[in-house]
């Protein structure tokens, strides 16, 4: 597309389930839009799940809905993500789709559209976790299906998460994120999870995202205000001259960060589900992330095993030079550092 | 290619005029004009005309791009061209969406779809007001069978509200002569958003080599993908394979990719 001054910007378009209309969630957001255009809808589906949609064009100018969900809440965790020693390993979906616009991002393979669901009913996740939690603990990511303090700006999201820990001690909330963010409040049962990429991969494949310094200068804000702080470097993914790039990116974030303050580490390469990939190269095509040509592992699309190790040990070996190794958990792709 | 449906020759009037399009001839019936950048199908009144017709052409057109649905309806505003983001089918209830992605000098409304005349003057359901037609939720159902909703455009002008005797060809001509330069503009905005094939360098570079190669299908495949990898990220695929030509059979061309696939890589 080349001249996006013929686009709509973001959300300029809002379609809300007639049944939500008047939440206090939707009061919330469409009051942030308010000149965004509002289409009322029977059901969320009519629109998020429409044939043969164009999600590369869609990601240009994304439409919001905000909506109700009636099917689940809450997921047992995938094979996929790394459970970090938690047994009881769940993630909610109280949005699907993010802002951000990732290369190699599985919501791309996963969803049929662009457009990014809010659903407002979050008093039913409330109900639902404090019965889950019936059961015993549990360990519930609330930001894999979207970048939830990227989308805070949209719906105050955060908050009712927040509260929803302080109230429910056994409940670890993780909020992974690749946005900046310079207010946080220090929770002992959150972990904000923070991705590091290159600022070269940042540049090539994640779209819209914070810079690599933004991204370190909020980990070291979350540390300081005493915050349980995760580094994912996942996904760690093939770019031209990924030696060099991976190994200065080291040389720049070891210095800065604060390690003994660090909760744990993940590192991993990049893998999908086979399912996903044809989804993922249309919205993203003759993107060197998206056209590597990547072996099938068990219905895993993954880079090579030698060159991933490779990757791999780039990123550990200067990660024990600053932490033990008992907090740094590789166990998704198939190695295993962590002690659980 | 941009094809643009009428359901009434008096609609397709004005649009035949500003874009100098000559008639070439019918399918079926349906009355086409065309000129290189644009086809016009005249349909026919109802939803039935408007689904069969649209299949039709999109079927025997494949390089439609864009395809747009112009005419009159029913409203309360006469002479207000909208731009249309929702469409009910009244008969079955079912709603479609196209995607609203494209700025536009229209307002936008719903469209309500039904095969019978509306005769009555209410323009307001619970989701809000709406214009009403007899064509626009099949075209759209039609067309979205092969083109995705980004590309699907129903813009529609009040003709009447309630009173469908008053709508004779020729007012329908002078009433959409009105917006046919801002309806047209738009659509070239949107036509010229419409990116290309990203794969066009690729393909022709596989077209190429798998014939050198002496590719089966499935070596194909991997060479496509091998060919969109490297132009990706500028690696010179080209010498790399070039440097193992000529091959004398699949065998040696499945160890060339073997090799290239390593190198690529590395």
């Amino acid at each position: 597309m080349s001249d996006k001054s013929l686009l709509n910007k973001p959300f300029e378009h809002i379609y809300i389930e007639e049944g939500v209309k008047d939440h206090p969630m939707t009061l919330q957001v469409l009051a942030r839009y308010e000149s965004s255009k509002r289409i009322y809808i029977r059901h969320y589906k009519d629109v998020f799940n429409r044939k043969n949609q164009n999600f590369r064009a869609q990601s240009m100018s994304r439409s919001l809905i905000l909506a109700k969900n009636t099917g689940n809440l809450i997921f047992k965790g995938s094979d996929m993500c790394q459970d970090h020693g938690n047994s009881r390993f769940y993630y909610a979906t109280s949005v699907m789709n993010c802002l951000f616009d990732c290369d190699y991002c599985f919501l791309k393979g996963m969803y049929p559209t662009a457009d990014i669901v809010i659903f407002v009913n979050l008093e039913d996740y409330a109900s639902k976790i404090r019965d889950m939690l019936q059961e015993g603990p549990m360990y519930l990511s609330i930001s894999y299906d979207t970048d939830l303090l990227a989308l805070n700006k949209v719906a105050d999201l955060l908050s009712f998460w927040t509260d929803l820990a302080l109230k429910e001690k056994d409940l670890t909330l993780e909020i992974r994120t690749k946005a900046s963010c310079d207010v946080f409040e220090p929770v002992p049962n959150i972990i904000y999870s923070f991705t590091l990429s290159p600022q070269k991969v940042i540049s090539s494949y994640e779209k819209h995202t914070a810079g690599l310094n933004s991204r370190l200068q909020s980990v070291i804000k979350a540390c300081e205000e005493g915050c349980k702080v995760r580094l994912c470097f996942d996904p760690v993914v093939y770019i031209n001259g990924w030696e060099e790039c991976y190994n200065s990116f080291m040389d720049e974030v070891i210095p800065q960060i604060p390690w003994d303050k660090i909760t744990d580490i993940s590192v991993g390469t990049f893998r999908i589900s086979k399912e996903y990939q044809k989804g993922l190269r249309s919205s993203c095509p003759m993107s060197a992330v998206t056209e590597y040509p990547y072996i099938n592992e068990g219905g895993y699309l993954k880079i090579d095993n030698e060159l991933a190790a490779g990757m791999r040990e780039i990123i550990v070996a200067g990660l024990r030079e600053v932490k033990d190794e008992k907090y740094i958990f590789c166990d998704s792709d198939g190695s295993f550092l962590g002690d659980r | 290619m941009i094809a643009i449906f009428t359901a009434m020759k008096g609609e397709a009037a004005p649009f035949i005029d500003y874009l100098g399009l000559k008639s070439c001839g019918d399918i079926s019936g349906i009355k086409l004009y065309s000129n290189e950048r644009y086809l016009l199908a005249i349909t026919g009144m109802g939803k039935i005309n408007a689904a069969c017709a649209v299949t039709r052409i999109l079927t025997l057109y494949d390089d439609i791009k864009l395809a747009v649905n112009i005419g009159t309806c029913a409203g309360e505003k006469t002479g207000q061209t909208y731009l249309i983001n929702k469409i009910t089918d009244e008969d079955s209830s079912k709603d479609y969406y196209p995607d609203m992605l494209y700025k536009s000098p229209f307002d936008e409304i719903c469209l309500h779809t039904s095969d019978s005349f509306k005769t009555d003057t209410c323009f307001e359901d619970s989701f809000g007001p709406f214009v009403y037609d007899m064509e626009g939720a099949a075209f759209f159902a039609a067309s979205s069978s092969f083109l995705s909703p980004d590309k699907v455009i129903l813009l529609k002008t009040v003709s009447d509200s309630g009173d469908p005797d008053i709508v004779t060809a020729d007012y329908c001509k002078k009433l959409l002569a009105v917006n046919a330069a801002s309806s047209i503009d738009f659509i070239e905005g949107i036509y010229s958003l419409l990116a290309e094939s990203p794969y066009k360098e690729a393909d022709i570079l596989c077209e190429e080599y798998s014939t050198k190669l002496k590719c089966s299908e499935y070596m194909r495949n991997d060479l496509k993908q091998l060919i969109r990898f490297a132009l990706s990220c500028n690696k010179d695929i080209k010498s790399l394979i070039e440097s193992h030509l000529p091959v004398k059979n699949k065998e040696e061309g499945k160890k060339v990719l073997a090799d290239v696939r390593q190198k690529l890589v590395e």
